[in-house]
């Protein structure tokens, strides 16, 4: 039963690592601005020194930042494919096969994994040709993988939530521009929590992307993973949320 | 129940929010390795019909039963028994037709040499070999309908469900669609029920028929009974001069006279004799036999290409067309 679950599971997510193939160009255009924060705006503050990142320069202390962001910047416009999906007859065709509704939410959400790892990839390239010093563990760096899958997943249900409820494509576009921005800045993705006005702190403890990212830093720059499950229990803890919630919501959107 | 009978459904009703009753009281029952249609202009409820026949959606009220299993209740068990292509196009652009076929097979539960032969045999039987790694955005409107045809049949269903599968296709792909799901039906034994709102379709593809307007079946049975449930012919005779008048119970009318007739090489000429007993020319004569049309006209009061199709259905049928090409 749960062998049966675990091999549908891998069919959706072979079927969207095929589309990915196809696709290659979609894979660098999208790598360009992570690679622009890098560039310009981490040089530029590195060479500001105004913010506190201790015995770390700046630049390796925002390259896990931008790595997360550019996870959820793919991730949280994902369910616009589902959209696309519904208007067509894919989606149909996907409910009336033997497949829980759960299962298909989570399969896409973890098929936007996919899409993470590869642009994860080109980043690490980039940060590795600019001289950013990583901590030297080759395990801790490929870890950063499953953190990648588990945080573009989350916001990919995440969207596919915000789809079932918006319907249409302009406004899961809309809705998820409305979201990017605050979920990065209120995260610790470009300045540490300890530098935040009060109030920002609280809505930076429930912004998935600080736990997303405080996994990444440790991985890769700092190697100091105390909290580490604290950290994954809230990361997977939305993951399965949104996925359940976004599979309650499919049952309505064909009606 | 019908002998033999693999569907049954029994008072379906399906009011959407608002108060809309897309089905209204709908019975039915399909028996084994028939090709069963349901037919109506948009909005008649067919496709409706057909969500909840496949556990897309579930009805306000009502009973189906699929090869014994009831819906809703046994949704996972009906699911593994059908196959279903729905109006809209299924298969995805952005991956070949393989990889399509690769999808269906394992969400099936199918893997290694069983999958590998089942989907040689359907791209074999829908004449795609050729075409198998192309993306699927590059293929022809008929293609695309065989490849979601072949994707539907990669469980072997009891039941192949097929919504308008023609919609927008020219006519050479129309009928090689029509030839597929006639050689389907004769060779593999399956059941196959279709929405169309093409009546000759109906009569080329069907072996029952069941007419549907404004939610309700009007009439069911086969094309033939169908057929005869209204005259069987028209006979239109018009005169040389465009008057009005009437002859032995004949109305002309501008010259022309319709009549409907049951036995129309008896009758056209017995009138054509009262005419020139009457001393009017005839100009043209013909005689039209009844199509399944007039059968939907004598039960709806209206032409099914009357129907008021409204924007989202026109809007539907167009997408399909464009991306059908």
């Amino acid at each position: 039963m749960i062998r049966d679950g675990m091999y549908k599971l891998y069919a959706i997510i072979a079927a969207e690592a095929r589309k990915l193939r196809h696709d290659k160009l979609d894979l660098l255009t999208r790598s360009v601005q992570p690679i622009l924060w890098l560039l310009v705006f981490g040089e530029v503050f590195s060479t500001l020194k105004v913010i506190p990142t201790g015995s770390y320069t700046y630049l390796q202390f925002i390259a896990p930042g931008i790595l997360g962001q550019s996870v959820l910047f793919i991730a949280i416009f994902f369910g616009i494919n589902m959209v696309w999906d519904k208007e067509s007859g894919v989606l149909s065709k996907l409910l009336v096969s033997p497949i829980s509704r759960f299962s298909i939410v989570f399969g896409k959400a973890l098929s936007a994994g996919v899409r993470g790892v590869a642009q994860a990839v080109v980043l690490l390239v980039v940060v590795v040709l600019i001289g950013i010093p990583l901590y030297p563990n080759a395990l801790f760096t490929l870890a950063v993988f499953p953190v990648i899958v588990l945080l573009a997943a989350l916001f990919a249900s995440l969207s596919m939530v915000i789809a079932n409820v918006f319907r249409t494509r302009e406004r899961v576009m809309g809705f998820g521009q409305l979201l990017t921005m605050p979920l990065f800045f209120t995260s610790n993705a470009l300045y540490p929590i300890s530098v935040m006005p009060v109030w920002l702190q609280y809505v930076s403890a429930v912004n998935p992307l600080t736990y997303g990212v405080d996994l990444l830093r440790g991985l890769l720059i700092t190697g100091n993973l105390s909290g580490w499950w604290i950290d994954l229990a809230v990361l997977l803890g939305y993951l399965l949320v949104f996925s359940f919630i976004g599979s309650r919501l499919m049952k309505k959107i064909l009606e | 129940m019908v002998e033999d009978s693999v569907l049954s459904v029994k008072n379906l009703v399906k009011t959407y929010k608002g108060g809309v009753r897309a089905v209204n009281d709908v019975s039915f029952e399909v028996r084994r390795n028939e090709v069963f249609g349901i037919v109506g202009p948009n909005g008649a409820g067919k496709s409706t019909v057909m969500k909840i026949l496949v556990t897309l959606i579930a009805p306000t009220a009502g009973r189906v039963s699929i090869s014994g299993l009831e819906r809703p209740g046994e949704d996972p068990g009906i699911r593994k028994l059908i196959g279903y292509v729905p109006q809209d196009i299924s298969s995805d652009g952005s991956l070949t037709g393989l990889e399509n076929l690769v999808l269906s097979a394992r969400l099936h539960g199918l893997r290694g040499r069983e999958m590998d032969d089942r989907i040689d045999r359907v791209l074999e039987r829908m004449d795609l070999k050729r075409a198998e790694d192309r993306l699927t955005s590059t293929y022809s409107g008929g293609m695309v309908r065989k490849l979601e045809i072949a994707q539907a049949l990669i469980n072997t269903p009891k039941i192949l469900f097929l919504d308008e599968p023609t919609v927008g296709l020219d006519p050479a792909a129309r009928d090689a669609i029509w030839k597929q799901i006639m050689s389907l039906q004769k060779s593999s034994g399956t059941t196959i029920i279709i929405t169309t709102h093409y009546m000759e379709e109906v009569e080329a593809l069907c072996d029952t028929v069941a007419i549907m307007n404004r939610g309700r079946i009007v009439a069911m049975g086969t094309p033939e009974r169908l057929k005869g449930m209204t005259s069987k012919a028209k006979i239109v005779i018009e005169l040389k001069s465009g008057k009005s008048a009437r002859v032995a119970g004949m109305r002309i009318n501008g010259g022309v006279a319709r009549i409907e007739s049951d036995h129309p090489d008896v009758d056209l000429p017995r009138y054509l004799s009262l005419l020139y007993a009457k001393g009017l020319a005839v100009r043209s004569v013909s005689v039209k036999e009844a199509t399944l049309d007039d059968v939907f006209l004598k039960f709806t009061g209206r032409t099914i290409g009357e129907t008021d199709h409204g924007w989202r259905s026109a809007k539907k049928t167009r997408n399909t067309m464009r991306r059908l090409g």
